[in-house]
C-alpha cells in the first residue's frame, strides 16, 4: 500500500492494524466521535486517518512530535473524545469536553470530518473542518487535474500531518491506484537515496525542502517531477529547479477549501495553474490589474486572501496576501515582485518588502535587505530603478545584519509595518 | 580533521548559517564579533543545539547538508538518530564518525596484505 522510507507496507499489515482498530476500546466504536491524532510514523497515521474516514469517524491531525500536554490541550479545544498518541495503543481519553460548543465552528454541519488548526498568520490557530464527502470530491477532481501518467511514484516530503502531503500525497495517489513513498524528515540525504532509486518520481515538497534537495544534489541529479507548495518559490530557487527537473509542478490551496489549483508545469515562481475541475475561481483580469482569487465550491464561497490574476493562457498567477499590498496613490505594489528584484542582485541575500507609513502619500514601499558590507542602500535603489516602475522602487531600503522574524521563524511583513508603526 | 579542527568547521558553519538566516544572532553570537555569545570564543561541547544555539529542526537539517557540502563528509543514507542534534559534543561525535569512515583505505605498505 505504501513505504515509509525503505519499508514497504503492504495492505496486510494495514488490515492487521484495521483489525486492531476494531478491538481497541475508543476506536472500536468510532461514528459520529472524534479523534485527535498525534502520529509521527506515516503508516500508523494513514492507517488510521482511512479507518476513521470508513467507519464515519472523525479525525483532528496534530503535528506529530507535538508534546503530549499541548496535544491533549488541542484535542480538548477541538472537541475531541480522546487523543492518539504516538501509537494506537496510546489512547487518552478527554475527561472534560467543554470545547464542544466551540467545535461547532469547524463548519461542516455535524458530518464526518477531517480537522485541522490552520496555521493563521495572526492570533490563536483556527479549528477548520471538512466533511470526508467533500474531500472525497476534491480527490477526485485532484486526480482529474493531475493527469498523472501511471509510472509516476509519488514521493511525499510533505508532511502527512498537513493535509497537503496526507491528502494530496498520500490518499490521492491510493485512490488512483499509485503507491506513495513517505519520507521521514530526519536526513535530506535519505530523501535524495530514495529519489534518485526512484526515477520516474513525483516529488511532494515545500520549498525548504526543495532548496535542501537542490543543494545537496549539487549539479549531477536531475529531478523528474517536482511538486511544490505552502508557501511561494523563491524565483533564484525556481529557476534552479526548472533546470534540473522536466517540470516543477505546484498547487495551491487554503485550509478551508483543500486545493484549488494545480499547475503542471510552472511558467513562472508565481504560476499555480489551473482551478480543479469542481472549482470556480475568480481572479485579475490582467497583471495590471489583479484581483482577490475567491473560489466558489458548489455554491460555497471562499475567500482566499490572496491576490492573482489570470494570464493569456488561462494560467492564474499568484502574487501574495491580499492585505501585504501596497497602495501608493492607487497604484497597487506586491511585495513578492519587488522583492524578487532585490533577490536578484548580486551581493543580496535576504529581502523583505511590506508597507510604511508616508507623511504624505499614505503609504510607501519599504525594504529591508540583508547584503554583503559593500552593497548600499543606495546602490540596492538604483539597481531597482533599473528594473522596476518608480512607484515600485522602495522609498526607504535599510541594510540590516537581520531581518526579525515571527514565532514560526518567518518573516513577517504585517510584524514589520506593526513595529514600525509603533514607534 | 581532529576533534578540535571539526569543532572549529562546525562552529564556523553554524554562525555563517545563523548570519544567512538572521535568526537571533545578536543573542548568540554576539553581533559585533565580541565575547559575550555563546559562538564566541571556541564552542563549547555542552551548548544544546535547539535551547542554547536556537537551531530549528529545519536548520539542524541545513547543518546536516552543509556538513556533507562544504566539509565534505558523507553523511549515510539511513535515517540518523535525532539525538546527534542535541548538543554540540553529540553532532561533533557523529562528524567524527563519519570523518573516520570517510578515510580511504590506505595503501598496503610493504609487508602488509
Amino acid at each position: 500500500m505504501l513505504t515509509a522510507g525503505r519499508e514497504r507496507i503492504g495492505k496486510p499489515t494495514f488490515e492487521r492494524r484495521w483489525s486492531s482498530y476494531r478491538s481497541h476500546e475508543a476506536l472500536g466504536n468510532p461514528a459520529g466521535r472524534r479523534f485527535a491524532l498525534c502520529v509521527k510514523d506515516p503508516a500508523e497515521l494513514v492507517a488510521l486517518v482511512m479507518y476513521l474516514r470508513e467507519k464515519d469517524g472523525s479525525a483532528l491531525l496534530l503535528h506529530g512530535g507535538m508534546p503530549l500536554e499541548t496535544a491533549l490541550a488541542h484535542a480538548r479545544r477541538a472537541g475531541c473524545c480522546g487523543l492518539i498518541y504516538e501509537e494506537a495503543e496510546t489512547y487518552l481519553s478527554v475527561e472534560d469536553v467543554k470545547g464542544y460548543a466551540e467545535s461547532s465552528h469547524g463548519g461542516c454541519g455535524g458530518k464526518p470530518s477531517l480537522f485541522q488548526y490552520s496555521s493563521g498568520t495572526t492570533g490563536e490557530p483556527k479549528l477548520i473542518g471538512r466533511s470526508w464527502e467533500e474531500i472525497g470530491i476534491e480527490l477526485a477532481a485532484y486526480n482529474e487535474a493531475l493527469q498523472a501518467d501511471p509510472s509516476w511514484k509519488p514521493v511525499v516530503l510533505a508532511s502527512v500531518s498537513h493535509s497537503y502531503g496526507l491528502l494530496c500525497g498520500v490518499l490521492a495517489s491510493l485512490a488512483r491506484g499509485s503507491e506513495p513513498t513517505v519520507v521521514p524528515n530526519t536526513n535530506p540525504k535519505l530523501a535524495l537515496g530514495i529519489i534518485r532509486d526512484t526515477p520516474a518520481h513525483l516529488i511532494y515538497a515545500v520549498p525548504i525542502q526543495l532548496h535542501l534537495l537542490a543543494s545537496l544534489a549539487a549539479g549531477e541529479q536531475r529531478f523528474h517531477r517536482l511538486m511544490t507548495s505552502g508557501a511561494p518559490l523563491p524565483a533564484p530557487l525556481w529557476e534552479q529547479l526548472a533546470q534540473r527537473s522536466d517540470a516543477v509542478l505546484q498547487q495551491y490551496g487554503c485550509s478551508e477549501a483543500g486545493c484549488l489549483t494545480i499547475s503542471r508545469g510552472m511558467l513562472a515562481p508565481g504560476d499555480i495553474g489551473q482551478p480543479l475541475p469542481h472549482v470556480q475561481l475568480t481572479a485579475g483580469p490582467r497583471a495590471d490589474s489583479p484581483g482577490e482569487l475567491i473560489a466558489d465550491i458548489g455554491g460555497r464561497i471562499i475567500r482566499t486572501g490572496d491576490v492573482g490574476y489570470r494570464n493569456e493562457q488561462g494560467h492564474i498567477m499568484l502574487m501574495g496576501r491580499a492585505d501585504d499590498v501596497i497602495n501608493i496613490g492607487g497604484l497597487m505594489v506586491y511585495p513578492s515582485e519587488v522583492e524578487d528584484t532585490l533577490l536578484r542582485m548580486q551581493g543580496v541575500r535576504e529581502a523583505v518588502v511590506y508597507r510604511g507609513r508616508h507623511p504624505v502619500m499614505g503609504e510607501m514601499v519599504k525594504a529591508q535587505v540583508v547584503a554583503d558590507p559593500a552593497v548600499t542602500s543606495d546602490m540596492i535603489r538604483a539597481w531597482c530603478l533599473q528594473q522596476l516602475a518608480p512607484y515600485q522602487v522602495p522609498g526607504a531600503v535599510a541594510c540590516v545584519s537581520s531581518i526579525e522574524k515571527n514565532g514560526n521563524g518567518k518573516v513577517s511583513r504585517k510584524l514589520l509595518e506593526a513595529k514600525e508603526a509603533a514607534l | 580533521m581532529n576533534r578540535e579542527q571539526l569543532k572549529e568547521r562546525l562552529q564556523e558553519l553554524i554562525a555563517g548559517m545563523l548570519q544567512e538566516m538572521g535568526a537571533g544572532l545578536e543573542e548568540t553570537a554576539g553581533a559585533d564579533g565580541s565575547k559575550h555569545g555563546p559562538l564566541a570564543g571556541t564552542l563549547r561541547e555542552e551548548l544544546r543545539l535547539n535551547e542554547d544555539l536556537r537551531l530549528d529542526s529545519v536548520m539542524l537539517l541545513q547543518l546536516l547538508v552543509l556538513i556533507e557540502t562544504k566539509l565534505g563528509l558523507q553523511v549515510p543514507e539511513n535515517e540518523v538518530d535525532p539525538g546527534i542534534f542535541d548538543t554540540v559534543g553529540s553532532l561533533v561525535d557523529f562528524m567524527q564518525e563519519l570523518d573516520n569512515t570517510n578515510i580511504p583505505d590506505p595503501a598496503p605498505g610493504p609487508g602488509v596484505r
